[in-house]
């Protein structure tokens, strides 16, 4: 299996290191779990590992090419002022041929601000799969879930790497993740 | 009355193509929270506006007015574009403290320059009714485009405005803001302050989210925003004592809060 990340004595943080000598590597098909407390430099880490920070020291490499990783931010609201459907939203995204119909028709016409947490984590996953798009990069995208929604959430996930849809994903989150068939690598950060 | 009527068809014109224009963008702006900075940025460009007629002579007066409500629009919204990264926390009333300090401005110049007194009543009521019919004619011709380039742009738009509301994106389009700029300057040139920032706002906050969907919600409101705006005028035409844009607000008004009440009583229905 080739490493589609490696990371090697990699220290971060601004002037000071908040993490320092972590060594890990995810290889296709597999997930990269980040889990830490607040302020621990989860948000930091993904920074550096984009390339939107330079390491303090260490190594980040890359075998895909920046271009095909896509961020997925947490959500800040889980309302928005107009009546947009989860159709309309994937709509205006410019969405890989095989994920346009992931989604059932029915779903696609139900509103975001009705929609459930994991309908909605769903949709904005689609977001992100735009053409060239192979990794994907998830922060906390279990806030405010039950286990059933994170269930559904992690088969979907489970389903884009088990159909290559997506090469390999990271996960921010403090909930932890099960998936069965895919090798799941965990970097605490303390 | 019919030959009066005849006389403003282009001011109903004007007032059908500035009411669907500033319901779609006003759309956007709310949705990425913009509302409060829509109403400090209005102010901006009317100082903008004030000090452009003390600037320039007669002659050049209206050009100079425009680039300056332009130019003091593009200032105060990279002064937040800025605050916004210095200040996250409290960026909202930060918006309320510039647009309370830009009105002492606008009444401090009109105290030391009495003349702008009636300019600043223009700019804040506007003056729809006694617009030259050509310059009624351009300004219509011009909003119109940007519409156009508004209906080309929208799938973008909805993005931008998606992943800023939902995503807390902070990434900036230049070519976006530069349209959202340009309407909002001309508007507020041709219409003032009042109409162009309630047609703004109030379509989206009493209505906007009691739509099936963006496509019904969107039609609704531009529907509504058009018929009122035009209405609004002709109902200051026919009872002459009524002033024009305060019966165009008030008309959006009730006619967003009649519809407001109707389609939450369909979609109350539905989910019994």
């Amino acid at each position: 299996m080739n490493d589609l990340l490696s990371v090697s004595n990699l220290s971060i943080g601004y002037k000071k290191a908040i993490q320092k000598n972590l060594n890990f590597s995810v290889e296709e098909g597999g997930v990269l779990f980040i889990k830490g407390r607040n302020g621990s430099g989860k948000t930091t880490l993904i920074k550096t590992l984009f390339g939107d920070k330079k390491p303090l020291e260490g190594n980040v490499y890359w075998s895909v090419d920046k271009k095909e990783v896509a961020i997925l931010p947490q959500l800040v609201t889980h309302e928005v002022s107009l009546s947009v459907t989860l159709g309309e939203i994937l709509d205006c995204f410019l969405l890989k041929e095989e994920v346009k119909d992931i989604i059932p028709e029915e779903l696609k016409k139900r509103r975001f601000n009705d929609a459930s947490g994991g309908e909605r984590q769903k949709a904005l996953i689609l977001t992100r799969l735009r053409q060239g798009i192979s990794f994907l990069i998830l922060d906390e995208p279990f806030n405010h879930m039950d286990t059933k929604a994170i269930g559904e959430v992690l088969d979907f996930l489970s389903h884009l790497l088990d159909e290559k849809i997506i090469k390999g994903i990271i996960l921010i989150s403090h909930v932890a993740v099960d998936f069965d068939q895919h090798k799941v690598v965990e970097v605490e950060l303390l | 009355m019919i030959e009066l009527f005849a006389v403003y068809q282009y001011a109903f014109l004007l007032c059908l193509v500035a009411g669907v224009l500033l319901s779609f963008l006003g759309a956007h702006l709310v949705t990425r929270k913009e509302s409060l900075q829509v109403l400090a940025l209005a102010q901006a460009a009317l100082v903008g506006n004030l000090v452009g007629r003390l600037a320039f002579s007669e002659k050049l007066q209206e050009i100079g007015v425009l680039v300056f409500s332009l130019i003091f629009f593009i200032i105060f919204k990279l002064l937040f574009i800025y605050s916004k990264r210095i200040m996250r926390s409290s960026k909202e009333t930060f918006f309320v403290v510039t647009y309370l300090s830009l009105i002492s401005i606008s009444y401090l110049l009109i105290s030391i320059f009495p003349g702008l007194e009636g300019h600043m009543a223009v700019s804040f009521f506007g003056d729809i009714v006694s617009l030259p019919v050509e310059r009624s004619i351009v300004i219509t011709i011009i909003l119109f485009v940007l519409l156009i380039i508004m209906l080309l742009m929208r799938r973008r738009l909805l993005r931008g405005s998606f992943e800023k509301a939902v995503l807390g994106s902070k990434k900036i389009e230049l070519s976006e803001e530069l349209l959202f700029a340009l309407i909002f300057v001309i508007s507020l040139y041709s219409f003032g302050f009042l109409f162009t920032v309630s047609t703004i706002i109030f379509p989206t906050v009493l209505i906007g989210s009691k739509g099936r969907s963006l496509g019904q919600i969107i039609t609704i409101m531009l529907i509504v925003t058009g018929v009122s705006s035009m209405l609004g005028l002709g109902g200051s035409i026919w009872l002459e004592r009524l002033s024009t844009v305060p019966t165009q607000v008030l008309t959006l008004l009730v006619f967003l809060v009649v519809i407001g009440l109707v389609l939450q009583t369909q979609r109350n229905k539905r989910s019994d």
